[in-house]
């Protein structure tokens, strides 16, 4: 399988090596609302999620530097609708598509370059393209996340 | 736990711990979601890369400027 790459990064499933370990353990969200749970996500979780296929996390580092930059995970999802409950059935139509569960910028990379707009830009250039990838293998018809409850995230993520 | 960590309940697929509306309520969402600004994000993409392009092209000076 393909990995996504551009110009710019390079990316590459977590897979628990020295330099992984290193990147996950420098790796800070400086997000006042979100940035401790995918931390912490991050730090704790994702390698325990890989091992049982619930999760496949990548990292994203700049190909000059080897600096990484920020992280997505992905998992296969669907969503429920028109359901129809009788006593004896349900009849419901599904809509297949990947759940972009986590997704951070390394906040000490974006700092230290005094660079923005890295969530876009991953986001339209890497994560996009690459589920856009697979829905020609699989039935994918939509990236959606679940985000947290708070207005100026869901903002962001609207624009 | 997250919505999705447990894909099946009654044989049925739906978000795990949340009521099988939710599934409705998010196909709703998506469809009265506002239009998508694909333009919008191309120049907030394009502005980040030119950063990106200082940010290397200066990183290649210094290494030229270091030999």
């Amino acid at each position: 399988m393909k990995l996504p790459q551009n110009k710019y990064f390079g990316c590459r499933h977590l897979c628990g090596s020295k330099q992984d370990i290193l990147d996950i353990q420098t790796f800070t969200v400086n997000h006042p609302e979100t940035g401790r749970g995918l931390e912490m996500y991050l730090k704790n979780q994702a390698l325990g999620d890989e091992r049982s296929s619930l999760m496949r996390t990548y990292l994203v580092r700049l190909k000059r530097t080897k600096e990484c930059v920020g992280y997505f995970s992905l998992k296969a999802g669907l969503v429920s609708f028109n359901e129809v409950e009788t006593p004896n059935t349900v009849t419901f139509e599904t809509m297949p598509g990947v759940e972009l569960a986590n997704f951070a910028i390394n906040s000490t990379f974006a700092q230290k370059h005094n660079v923005k707009g890295l969530g876009y830009l991953l986001f339209s250039r890497l994560i996009a393209p690459f589920v856009q990838e697979h829905a020609k293998t699989l039935g994918i018809c939509m990236i959606y996340l679940f985000a947290l409850p708070y207005e100026r995230l869901i903002k962001t993520y609207e624009s | 736990m997250k919505p999705s960590a447990k894909p099946i309940r009654y044989g049925r697929p739906c978000m795990a711990d949340l009521p099988p509306e939710l599934g409705r309520m998010i196909f709703e969402a998506i469809k009265n979601s506002p239009p998508f600004d694909r333009a919008k994000l191309e120049r907030k993409c394009v502005r980040a890369e030119r950063r990106l392009d200082k940010i290397i092209a200066e990183l290649d000076r210094n290494e030229v400027a270091a030999k």
